[in-house]
């Protein structure tokens, strides 16, 4: 699949790499027959026996902390009568599995969260949970999540820390998941990239960009191998966080809540109300419930094909219906959104295209949630669409069959399409190649609009390198050793540790993971699907002793995901008081990090020891029976 | 990273062959062989292509195995970790330094030797028989490994209790893992190939004692330290390890068969053309292909 010819070869290429896209995940969705099964019966889980379950996570290769909370919670468990088995998977094949197919009762990993709270939306909405994707991955339906949901997206600013105290405290009531921590976001940086990686954020496109004293081929490593194998960015298996996407496409703006700049660049626009720094777009009027956006002049994709309103207009749509009008025949509402960008497509209502370098986007939510859709990166209409009537110019959406449009996004080939003549952008660096599993590099895209552009700074590296490694022990003494400059993905926290003790982590940056370590419940799967079930597991997890032992400290244990929250402590204390005496939980004060459901522990000298005579007591409140000799009955 | 890696391997295994091959073959045997190659390459000309074979295979079309693997394979994962649970952490109980770095030599280095090394001892033996025994059998264990590979999936202990393990070796040497992703998916850990292969070596060369009685001593010694490292450095289940030996002794006892009784290679050598043969044919083949040219 390396290079690529013009004319009729490169698309009959391109055609028969979708079809066998199709007939690949077609043969891997096999697991969708449990997902209907739970949605048709939600009273059975897979094999019809409450007190069975599975768990679902990643090998200590990929991810170190995921199992051992794994581990903890399946000891606890089956210190109380459940049967509880590992289901371990590759990354990519984990993501399929509960993104996708979401053939699992519970699973350990990690989230994206965004500065903004919306992601809350696209993670729990109801109307997502038969979707396929990153959206409502545990299929809840909750008709009392659902207004808040909505209404701290579409109510005023100055209420909207009302609706989010609300929404909050439900959640941790409703417990879809047990939030567990947030990580430290340390990356190992060379002296070459430590000015630029103080300033930006490593998932901030600009920390790329360099300074002076930036290498001409710029070397990071990552600790994954889904970037070499696939670089679509709508792969429901091989993306979850990471910049790549936006070095290779560009948005409208780009985010200012990554980067620490002190005011330095330029921000968009003083009516706004999100800090966002100008990038396709030079202005933003703001209109009543719509954004007029002015765009940039002469900015070109990699192909030399000028980018204009039409391909903003083309991507807004795109991300709300990728099939673009064809799935659903006979005039059904059926739409194929996209794994990811989720809210930001029901964000957007309509564009309008005033001329080549105007759009007008109007939205269904408040401004602060609409403004977060301008970082969505946008796409070539030429290259996706379904290409111009009557000339010769096809899209790969064009290219496609309707036979070969799914009823699910998860299945649909275009998404999963890993087809190099797709990775077409206008942003400041251009795929030149990869090698499976190991690497893949992108250069410099010279007339990318930042080379010319006076308030912005410019790209340095010709070349950027990212490196697969497995270990971050490994990472790190090759950034030490100078042999690569950065790293992409965040250092574990033993490594982390190790490098404190020793008095060498003057390697490390001080930067925030934009990810948080969560229990995951299949709604659709009985006892996950009880909000009781959900809470009781919740108490038998010491968060406090999770990010002690497992994560060595370098975490935050959290009771919500949403870290710069508005409840005030004794807002919090009051809420969590009334919760647990309206649910008999004995307390005594308010648990700091676990403040809705306090851990069932024993005295505070055996920190993550459970206390299962009260854990049973818990369980039992949620419907569990036990015998005297503490068996946990099969009902 | 990797091709330093390889280097490095290639080098250190180098100096011990040279240092191995004066000691245990002799300059008598290695003086015959010189003579004698070609018709000792003959006679085991299929057993070689069926080991190139099996090692392309599984080289380049295990990839694809593995992916379907989750498909129609069984996860267990969950199993080996039930039935035996930390036992393999009684290492941890030698956590020293020095021992992590004597297994690791052992893991990476020794085990290319042990493999190596036999291949050339018993092709300098005038009795051609234990070569294609020793190929044979590598084949085998290579091909039943791979097919198990297909229908087991399994993480190894330091994937599923990496808190428990401090003699890692991907935490000790992580360079060592760029050189084992490209021999190994971590999702194979049933059987212990390193196992297999060890005690396969170790087996055959107590089986030509009599030709190589220096050479059993070391054999044996590394046929019992590698499988005792796969453990030790938290890479494979004790399970593992012993289906691997189970997987020795069966391979080994299956191309002694092939090989003594049914003279399988031989026979099918003998039908082999000569190079003279193949040369005339290939003639004969130019001259039709041209006639009609004509």
């Amino acid at each position: 699949m390396t290079g690529s010819s013009d004319g009729s070869p490169e698309r009959l290429s391109r055609r028969s790499v979708l079809a066998a896209g199709t007939a690949g995940l077609v043969a891997t969705t096999a697991g969708c027959v449990n997902q209907f099964q739970s949605m048709v019966n939600s009273t059975t889980n897979t094999s019809g026996d409450s007190s069975t379950l599975q768990i679902t996570t990643v090998p200590s290769d990929d991810d170190r902390q995921a199992i051992q909370i794994v581990r903890k919670l399946e000891a606890n468990l089956e210190g109380l009568g459940f049967d509880v088995s590992l289901d371990m998977r590759s990354t990519t094949e984990f993501q399929q599995t509960v993104l996708v197919e979401q053939d699992f009762d519970m699973y350990v990993g990690t989230y994206p969260v965004s500065p903004d709270p919306d992601f809350l939306y696209e993670m729990l909405h109801s109307s997502f949970a038969i979707e396929e994707g990153w959206q409502n991955p545990f299929g809840l339906t909750d008709f009392d999540l659902d207004p808040l949901l909505t209404s701290q997206r579409r109510v005023p600013a100055s209420e909207r820390d009302g609706e989010l105290k609300q929404l909050l405290v439900e959640i941790a009531k409703k417990m879809p998941f047990v939030p567990i921590c947030i990580p430290n976001g340390d990356r190992a940086v060379g002296d070459e990239m430590r000015d630029s990686w103080d300033r930006y954020h490593p998932h901030s496109r600009l920390a790329y960009f360099g300074d002076e004293g930036a290498p001409e081929t710029l070397t990071s490593i990552i600790m994954s191998s889904q970037p070499t194998q696939n670089l679509n960015p709508f792969s429901t298996e091989h993306r979850n966080h990471g910049t790549y996407i936006d070095l290779l496409y560009d948005s409208l703006a780009t985010d200012g809540e990554l980067i620490e700049d002190d005011g330095d660049l330029e921000r968009l626009g003083t009516d706004l109300e999100t800090d966002l720094i100008p990038w396709l777009a030079t202005s933003v009027d703001v209109g009543d419930s719509e954004l007029t956006v002015t765009l940039r002049e002469d900015v070109q994709f990699h192909d030399g094909t000028e980018l204009t309103a039409e391909d903003v207009k083309f991507t807004y749509e795109f991300i709300a219906d990728t099939s673009m009008g064809l799935a659903g025949p006979g005039g059904e509402d059926a739409a194929l959104p996209t794994t990811n960008y989720r809210r930001h497509a029901s964000t957007v209502e309509s564009v309008t295209v005033q001329d080549d370098h105007e759009v007008t986007i109007a939205f269904e939510t408040n401004q602060v949630v609409a403004e977060r859709a301008l970082l969505v990166p946008i796409l070539p209409k030429h290259v996706w669409g379904l290409g111009e009537e009557g000339t010769a110019q096809q899209g790969a959406l064009g290219e496609l069959d309707e036979s070969d449009i799914p009823s699910q996004q998860g299945r649909w080939s275009l998404l999963g399409a890993n087809d190099e003549d797709l990775i077409v952008g206008s942003g400041p660096y251009e795929y030149a190649n990869r090698t499976l599993r190991d690497s893949f590099t992108l250069e410099r895209f010279d007339d990318h609009f930042t080379s010319d552009t006076a308030d912005l700074p410019e790209v340095v590296p010709e070349t950027l390198e990212f490196l697969n490694d497995t270990s971050s022990a490994s990472a790190v003494q090759q950034v030490e050793g100078g042999v690569v400059d950065v790293t992409t993905s965040r250092i574990e926290p033993h490594v982390i540790e190790d490098l404190a003790a020793g008095d060498s982590d003057d390697i490390l940056t001080d930067h925030r993971s934009w990810s948080f370590y969560h229990v995951g419940f299949n709604a659709g799967m009985y006892p996950c699907s009880k909000p009781a079930f959900r809470h009781a597991v919740a108490r038998i997890l010491d968060r406090d002793w999770i990010v002690d032992t497992i994560f060595s400290g370098h975490a935050d244990p959290i009771w919500t995901p949403v870290t710069d929250h508005p409840l005030s402590d004794e807002e919090l204390e009051q809420e969590a008081t009334e919760w647990m005496d309206e649910r008999g939980i004995e307390r005594n004060g308010v648990d700091e990090t676990q403040p809705f459901a306090p851990f069932c522990g024993k005295e505070s000298t055996q920190p993550g020891r459970v206390d299962f005579d009260q854990a049973r007591r818990v369980f039992e409140s949620a419907g569990f029976q036990y015998d005297e000799e503490g068996t946990l009955a099969n009902n | 990273m990797l091709r330093e890696v390889l280097t490095e391997v290639a080098i250190v295994v180098l100096v011990m062959l040279s240092i191995a091959i004066p000691l245990f073959i002799g300059f008598g045997r290695i003086q015959t062989t010189w003579s004698e190659w070609r018709s000792r390459i003959r006679t085991s000309t299929p057993v070689i292509l069926l080991l190139l074979g099996v090692m392309l295979f599984n080289r380049y079309g295990r990839e694809t195995l593995t992916t379907m693997s989750r498909q129609y394979g069984v996860d267990m994962t969950t199993v080996f970790y039930e039935i035996e649970g930390d036992f393999i952490t009684v290492f941890q109980t030698y956590d020293y330094t020095a021992l992590i770095q004597f297994f690791s030599f052992i893991y990476i280095y020794a085990y290319v030797f042990l493999l190596v090394f036999p291949v050339l001892a018993y092709f300098a033996l005038s009795d051609n028989r234990p070569f294609r025994q020793l190929l044979t059998a590598y084949a085998l264990n290579y091909s039943i490994g791979v097919i198990i590979y297909f229908l087991v999936i399994a993480f190894g202990p330091r994937n599923v209790m990496p808190e428990l393990f401090d003699t890692v070796l991907y935490d000790f040497q992580p360079r060592y893992q760029h050189l084992t992703r490209e021999v190994n998916d971590y999702r194979n850990v049933f059987p212990s190939l390193h196992t297999s292969m060890a005690v396969t070596v170790g087996m055959f060369a107590l089986r030509t004692r009599d030709e190589y009685p220096k050479w059993v001593p070391v054999a044996v010694f590394l046929a019992i330290c590698v499988p005792l490292s796969t453990m030790y450095l938290a890479i494979h289940w004790a399970i593992d390890v012993v289906a691997g030996t189970i997987l020795a002794t069966f391979c080994v006892s299956v191309s002694v068969l092939v090989v003594d009784r049914w003279e399988l290679w031989k026979r099918g050598s003998e039908r082999l053309p000569t190079l003279a043969e193949l040369r005339e044919w290939l003639a004969n083949v130019w001259v039709r292909l041209r006639s009609p040219l004509r």
